[in-house]
């Protein structure tokens, strides 16, 4: 029985591990902004030279609801 | 740019609001303002068009937006607010951007650096509406960052918040959270065997358990726990017992009970329900502290004042603290700026708008020598002012000196959790007291255990669930319909209003007025009209110009305003007149107003237009719902407006016009004090002194701006109307917290009929406790949302 010993410390290792990550990334500011990065990995790194491309999205509506004219 | 299609829509390309004119194209593209368009020209020219392509029309309409002015930047003091890191060469500047909301103001703002050379990185925090921004003080300064912004249409508010501390506070409850969750998991995990049994030859096993479960409600104890025990310690030493008293109580209680029956008797104690109780009460208070982080509900006179104002020292014009204002200085106010301090105006003329102080919508002009008070904002050119009185003490601040703004906590009266906590604790003392001196006459053995179990389920724990949640899911139901309320506590108050009073301008009325006109004028008429409109300056001439839209403009040949009168122009060879009935030569007859703008073309008596506030739809049947309760309306206006308001407002209701600031927050002071629940709806800073006096404050604020001076809580314009639906709402939702904390009592009593005979087994409180919990949980969020829906939804 004392594989029971071993396996509690274990656990308990790998538990104290995530709990000492998750203090980690709310420490680092990981929660501070959850919509940003959401947004960021949706935009190219080399959107600069769009100025020659013809508005691609133009004639495209989209459901922004925070865009009704005032 | 290729030749694109040309546009058949007339929206702006840059904010999508209609284009009322066709003047502003530029790139084949149509803009409702030069603003817009300048921001689209700057944007294009430094290659960032692809900001259009990110979502449509992504902008901030320019044509409302205020001038703002950033020479406060050049004070020291402001810089260093600014700024969260400074070297010789780099610099982190953190400015609060209102204007964000899409993704391509992200794009744009962290594109910064492509707009000049001296920015080198920047970073946008989407939820809190914040950029960092990283640049080389050598080529650019922080007010050249913050002008920078303003250009491309993201104007930086300047002004000290608090926000960062709310939000350090709130990490710090996830942390404990975070550490309770764990112990609780691994606690539980850890008394298993006990209460499955174990055979005695694993005796060992017992005490390793035992003594591991009680390492890890250690920090438990001392980390995630300490703010409850702290907080019974003060209200203990304050004499007045809050709901943390038992709690605190209860919790010291399992903890000692646990730890001498692990160290002595080897058992394995109530340490689950410890962990798990701390981890639950944290829960509810993460719950209830959810707070809007866009909004903040403690602006003061001074985020609406400049930071600084241009002063004249030494025959140059630099910028000074308006702190630093002293009696005889000569200050410059521009445009659109707010006057800093009462003075006397050195400027020929000057047209002021008072709106912020006396909710009075029309700007007064006010001629040379005359006084201008602090507050106003210059609404034409530039006007220089000797100041006669230090910002603090002007007609407008010294509200804020009274002692309303001192109170902290304004209300004496006690809320329900507090009231109930009360009763609950002497009840469990005395109740423990009698468990232990009967079982010392009868088995002095017991007593010692029998003590413990009455404190340690007497920590009532469902009852402090009740309430957060209840009123945690209230508020967010509530946020949900456009009420945004400052804490929880605002919530349960709101059940108690027993009075309503109004402020008109802003709140009844919409900040939208309406032009009507008598005249009846041709096409041709009309262009003239607009043109000399157009030049006016005066806020009603502005009016006449929207009013006509569908007509073009030209340009004057000669232009002439005389302020308090009117403006005349020649156009094409026609002379125009508007302005007041004497400057117009209107028959005398015509029952005056001064929001008419009359009409003479070419020496003939045309007509006027009106310009009458409208009133926010359905707000009679608003007042009607409200009629059971003692109205009131307090107006900055004059009696101009006293018949429609009659007309609107039930009988019985007491109307009061022309009420400076300081008579609002008096009279809600004397209601308060003939043991009133004042509910007081306002808009501007005007009435800032009666939202503090009030019993709950709620302010109303225009579009997702929500700006709004010091309040309990933010109405959205357009939820107005559902206030007596709000007030029904809240006053269901402390109905359903009585029934919370019965059901909560009820376990705690068939607890504690298990404590006092002594049988109390760390079982049974293991199942009792987490059972009570959830189940009273369960009941507030549930509840609130079946109420939510017969309510609030059904409303719409």
């Amino acid at each position: 029985m004392m594989i029971v010993v071993v396996l509690i410390a274990i656990s308990l290792t790998v538990a104290a591990g995530f709990l000492v990550a998750f203090l980690w990334s709310l420490s680092a500011g990981q929660y501070e902004d959850v919509d940003g990065p959401a947004m960021r990995m949706l935009m190219d790194d080399n959107t600069g030279l769009a100025g020659k491309v013809d508005a691609p999205l133009e004639n495209v509506k989209f459901p922004d609801k925070n865009h009704t004219p005032a | 740019m290729t030749a694109t299609q040309p546009h058949t829509t007339t929206t702006c390309y840059h904010c999508g609001n209609l284009c009322d004119n066709h003047a502003n194209v530029s790139h084949e593209k149509n803009f409702c303002c030069s603003g817009c368009r300048s921001v689209y020209e700057l944007l294009h020219e430094a290659q960032l068009s692809s900001y259009y392509y990110q979502s449509t029309a992504p902008g901030q309409t320019q044509s409302a937006t205020r001038i703002t002015y950033y020479d406060a930047l050049d004070v020291d003091q402001f810089e260093q607010r600014a700024l969260v890191f400074k070297s010789a060469t780099r610099c982190t500047a953190r400015f609060s951007v209102p204007a964000i909301h899409c993704i391509s103001c992200l794009w744009l703002l962290e594109n910064m650096k492509r707009l000049s050379p001296g920015i080198t990185n920047s970073h946008v925090n989407f939820q809190e509406k914040t950029v960092h921004i990283e640049f080389d003080p050598k080529q650019i300064t922080t007010r050249g960052v913050a002008e920078l912004m303003a250009r491309i249409g993201y104007p930086p508010v300047l002004a000290a918040d608090l926000r960062h501390h709310e939000q350090k506070t709130q990490k710090l409850l996830v942390a404990k959270i975070a550490v309770a969750g764990f112990a609780f998991g691994n606690v539980m995990l850890l008394s298993f065997p006990e209460y499955l049994g174990l055979p005695a030859d694993e005796a060992a096993f017992k005490n390793l358990f035992a003594g591991l479960a009680l390492l890890l409600a250690l920090p438990v104890a001392l980390f995630s726990a300490h703010s409850y025990f702290l907080s019974a310690y003060h209200s203990v030493r304050h004499r007045q017992i809050n709901i943390d008293v038992p709690i605190a109580t209860g919790l010291a209680a399992l903890l000692c009970r646990s730890t001498y029956e692990v160290i002595w008797l080897a058992n394995p104690g109530y340490l689950d329900s410890f962990t798990g109780l701390v981890f639950f009460l944290l829960i509810g208070k993460w719950f209830q502290d959810k707070t809007f982080r866009r909004i903040s509900f403690d602006r003061d006179y001074t985020s609406y004042f400049p930071l600084a104002v241009l002063t004249r020292m030494h025959a140059t014009w630099q910028p000074m603290p308006i702190e630093g204002l002293k009696a005889g200085m000569h200050v410059r106010v521009r445009h659109q700026e707010v006057i800093p301090a009462d003075g006397i105006l050195l400027s020929a003329q000057a047209l002021v708008d008072y709106s912020f102080v006396t909710g009075e919508a029309d700007a007064v002009p006010v001629e040379k020598g005359a006084r201008v008070f602090a507050g106003g904002r210059v609404a034409d050119m530039m006007a220089e002012i000797m100041v006669s009185e230090p910002a603090s003490k002007s007609y407008l601040t010294r509200l804020w000196g009274h002692e309303v703004f001192d109170k902290v906590n304004k209300s004496k009266q006690h809320l329900l959790i507090d009231r109930v906590a009360k009763y609950f604790t002497w009840l469990v003392l005395v109740l423990a007291a009698c468990t232990g001196m009967f079982w010392l006459w009868y088995e002095p053995g017991v007593a010692w255990l029998a003590v413990t179990s009455v404190l340690l389920v007497g920590c009532p724990c469902a009852l402090a669930l009740a309430h957060p949640f209840t009123y945690g899911s209230a508020l967010r139901w509530l946020a949900q319909h456009g009420l945004f309320l400052k804490s929880a506590t605002v919530a349960e108050k709101l059940a108690g209003i027993n009075m309503v009073v109004f402020d008109k301008t802003g709140t009844l009325t919409n900040p939208q007025s309406q032009t009507t006109t008598t005249a009846t004028l041709s096409d041709q008429e009309q262009r003239w009209i607009k043109s000399v409109a157009a030049c006016s300056v005066h806020p009603l001439s502005k009016k006449v110009y929207e009013h006509l839209e569908t007509v073009d403009e030209l340009s004057p040949e000669e232009f002439e305003e005389t302020i308090g009168q009117g403006a005349s122009g020649r156009v094409n060879g026609h002379q125009v007149k508007i302005g007041s009935a004497d400057f117009t030569g209107a028959p005398s007859t015509l029952a005056k107003t001064h929001s008419q703008v009359h009409v003479q073309i070419n020496g003939e008596y045309k007509g006027h237009f009106s310009i009458a506030t409208s009133l926010r739809p359905h707000i009679q049947n608003t007042l009607k719902a409200l009629q059971h309760l003692p109205l009131w309306l307090v107006s900055g206006d004059t009696h101009a407006s006293e018949s429609l308001m009659k007309e609107v407002f039930p009988k019985g209701a007491k109307l009061l016009f022309q009420q400076t600031p300081h008579d609002k927050m008096e009279l809600v002071c004397t209601l308060q004090s003939n043991g009133g629940n004042v509910l007081m709806v306002g808009d501007g800073l005007n009435d800032a002194g009666a939202l503090k006096a009030s019993y709950v404050g709620l302010a109303v604020a225009e579009n997702n701006s929500l700006y709004a001076p010091a309040c309990d809580g933010i109405v959205a314009g357009d939820a107005v109307g559902k206030l007596p639906v709000f007030l029904a709402f809240a006053r269901h939702a402390h109905g359903l917290l009585r029934v919370g904390f019965g059901v909560s009592l009820l376990y705690n009593c068939i607890a504690l009929s298990f404590a006092v005979s002594g049988m109390l087994s760390p079982l049974i409180a293991a199942i009792l406790m987490p059972l009570s919990s959830i189940s009273v949980v369960t009941l507030a969020t549930t509840g609130c949302a079946v109420l939510a829906r017969k309510t609030l939804c059904k409303s719409v």
